[in-house]
């Protein structure tokens, strides 16, 4: 009995770091094998920076459109600031035409011995130069006297004076200080457009009244 | 080239070093995949995909510990996986098996050759196989074995001593061969 031993302990003896060669083929096999998982790994890679490209792309072209569309936008809008402009300059100009302009604003340059006299219209106001010597030019008929001068390099003396011109009441209000003008120009508007949605309520009103009464006529 | 000359090769996917790794180790892994399996193309199957498991992973190794070692467990585990999904344990050899003796004569085992005693191994049934392997070959525990297999450690236990058994059937079998062919 002293020979006899447990069968897995005789087992673990004998196979214990055995070794055993395999067929020769398998490193070819093995080899194929290789080579085609390298090649999955490429074509994975390039399908992946493909793609990563085509977005990146994609991405860019989304970008370039992006940035075309707000600048077409930002072109239309500035397309119709400055119709609303030239149509506002109209409707002034041809409230000019018809009563005297509501605001003016004349610049007078003066100098003692250069004479120049250019009028530049302007949307609300026309502006005037004039030689120094010269006290009031300008479409306006009210009297200006200079208050503010400066004196540039070449000599000449600049003064701005803003009239504004009601030609509802028919009074004149001058001064150099712009804002001063601007507001008054801002708060006729206001009274303007109230008066207009007041005229155009009674005008309403009675097309409302006329229509009444037409219906109320018996056939 | 020495082993981290080949392990930095293989890192950088360079087949000569891949092939060197390879030619070094192939008998040791082989051997591992042959007692696990059912027989030899089985095992050079395993072989096959534990050489592609350790080309892959081998940037994963930290050289903690044996690469032999590294590879065997890739090895074995590739193997395990293989037969875990469909065990096969049959009931009769079960049975026929509970009472019989598991010692053997010392010498009677050494007159068997290498390959007969593998292929005693490997003829049994897959999970008796993996426990047996596990446990007795490689030395885990049977709470090892449990975790491993996905049963518990009543089952490895079991499993183990009735590997055993169907062992010592069949050395025995084997060696009256033996002695019928001598006394003939």
């Amino acid at each position: 009995m002293e020979h006899r031993k447990d069968i897995g302990e005789l087992f673990k003896d004998r196979l214990d770091d055995a070794k055993k060669a395999p067929k020769q083929a398998l490193w070819e096999r093995l080899d194929a094998s290789l080579n085609k998982r390298d090649k999955k790994r490429r074509t994975a890679a390039w399908f992946w920076y493909g793609g990563a490209g085509i977005l990146l792309a994609l991405l860019f072209l989304a970008g370039v459109l992006a940035t075309s569309d707000s600048k077409t936008i930002n072109e239309n809008a500035t397309e119709i600031s400055s119709k609303e402009n030239t149509l506002e300059t109209e409707r002034n100009t041809t409230k000019n035409k018809m009563a005297p302009s509501e605001a003016e604003s004349t610049i007078t340059i003066e100098n003692q011995t250069n004479v120049a006299k250019t009028a530049v219209p302007d949307t609300v106001s026309s502006t005037t130069i004039s030689p120094a010597n010269a006290t009031k030019k300008g479409t306006s008929n009210t009297g200006t006297t200079p208050t503010k001068k400066s004196v540039t390099k070449d000599g000449f003396k600049v003064t701005t004076t803003h009239e504004y011109y009601n030609s509802d009441l028919d009074t004149t209000t001058t001064s150099q200080n712009k804002k001063k003008i601007d507001s008054l120009v801002a708060a006729n508007k206001r009274m303007m457009a109230v008066k207009d949605s007041i005229a155009r309520k009674r005008a309403s009103d009675s097309i409302k009244l006329n229509k009444a009464k037409t219906d109320s006529i018996p056939e | 080239m020495t082993q981290e000359q080949l392990i930095k090769g293989c890192r950088k996917n360079d087949r000569t070093a891949q092939s060197e790794l390879f030619k070094q180790y192939k008998d040791t892994l082989y051997f591992v995949s042959l007692k696990y399996s059912r027989n030899a193309v089985e095992a050079e199957d395993n072989l096959h995909d534990a050489f592609m498991v350790i080309f892959d992973s081998i940037k994963k190794f930290e050289n903690r510990g044996s690469f032999e070692g590294w590879m065997k467990r890739i090895t074995m585990f590739k193997a395990i996986d293989r037969y875990k999904k469909n065990k096969y344990t049959p009931v009769d050899i079960l049975e026929k098996t509970q009472a019989a003796e598991e010692t053997v004569e010392k010498e009677e085992l050494e007159t068997i050759s290498l390959d007969t005693l593998l292929q005693c191994v490997q003829e049994l049934p897959d999970q008796y196989r993996l426990v047996f392997n596990l446990y007795q070959l490689d030395g885990y525990s049977h709470k090892e074995v449990a975790r491993i297999l996905n049963i518990s450690e009543g089952t490895s236990k079991s499993n183990f001593h009735r590997a055993k058994v169907v062992l010592q059937k069949s050395i025995t079998a084997l060696t009256h061969q033996k002695i019928s062919k001598h006394g003939a």
